[in-house]
């Protein structure tokens, strides 16, 4: 979560307990700003650390995962068969 | 259990590569070739070509890994992920394939519990689903429940899969279970 930082002194604002979201609401109640403590806010965002939302692994694979893929790919990852293991398949 | 059972299974069986452009599609007597799936899309739309056709598409024999049990058989594909061998991999990489240090890549060494006498890694990327008439003879190995276990939560992450609500779930489930026996218990 992004964070903008206000100084107090340039807006007034109730002070929320711990425990306590503070919703300020404009028409039909709709909620324009929710207020929480600093204890609940770092919550959230170690909730957000643990169940936020998740980066494509993509952008995790390394070389590694990448020239083994595509080596798999192109079919191009063995020098040669492995005939022991596929005489055990057949004979079995 | 992935003693006797698919589940786990490393097997032979004939897997197709992906379809990609260009299409090569058996069309009469001769192969016809379309640049890109847009070209084919309109080749239908214009009724040149019958939604459904025959390609031309490489595949190949090699060992899969079988993610799945069919126990009563009511569902003749299974889920599976390609092994891919080390041979052709520079030294360094294959090393760290081999220390378990890649997170996509899980490592299976040449053994007779794999049924395989290379070195082989389970690749997370590349998974397939096999046909049961393409599996050759009887399996050729299994690895174990641990081992299976660990494949299938690197899987989750390796395709996105989003199962934080199932967690959640299990979490409440689990503090639910805590809560019950310790008003069982007495103090």
């Amino acid at each position: 979560m992004r964070e903008r930082a206000i100084k107090a002194a340039e807006v007034r604002l109730p002070a929320p307990v711990a425990g306590e979201a503070i919703l300020v609401t404009k028409h039909a109640n709709r909620v324009k700003v929710v207020l929480l403590h600093p204890d609940d806010y770092e919550r959230l965002g170690r909730l957000l650390d643990l169940f936020g939302e998740e980066q494509p692994f993509e952008l995790q694979l390394t070389e590694t995962a990448l020239a083994a893929h595509r080596l798999g790919e192109a079919g191009e990852d063995a020098h040669e068969l492995d005939l022991e293991s596929l005489e055990r398949a057949l004979s079995g | 259990v992935t003693s006797g059972g698919l589940r786990g299974a490393i097997v032979w069986a004939v897997t197709p590569y992906v379809a990609e452009a260009p299409f090569r599609i058996l069309a009469g007597t001769g192969v016809t070739t379309y640049s890109s799936a847009r070209e084919l899309g309109m080749a239908v739309r214009r009724g040149e070509l019958p939604a459904e056709q025959t390609h031309l598409v490489r595949s190949k024999l090699r060992p899969v890994l079988l993610l799945q049990d069919r126990p009563v058989r009511t569902l003749p594909e299974f889920s599976g992920l390609r092994l891919v061998r080390l041979d052709a991999l520079e030294r360094t990489r294959r090393e760290r394939v081999r220390r378990q240090e890649e997170p996509s890549l899980f490592f299976l060494q040449a053994s007779r519990e794999h049924g395989l006498s290379k070195d082989n890694a389970v690749d997370l990327n590349a998974l397939v689903r096999i046909h049961e008439s393409a599996i050759v003879g009887t399996p050729v190995g299994h690895i174990s429940e641990s081992e299976l276990r660990t494949i299938g939560e690197r899987l989750i992450r390796h395709l996105d899969l989003d199962v934080t609500r199932l967690v959640e779930r299990r979490l409440v489930e689990l503090r639910q279970r805590l809560m019950e026996r310790r008003s069982e218990d007495p103090p």
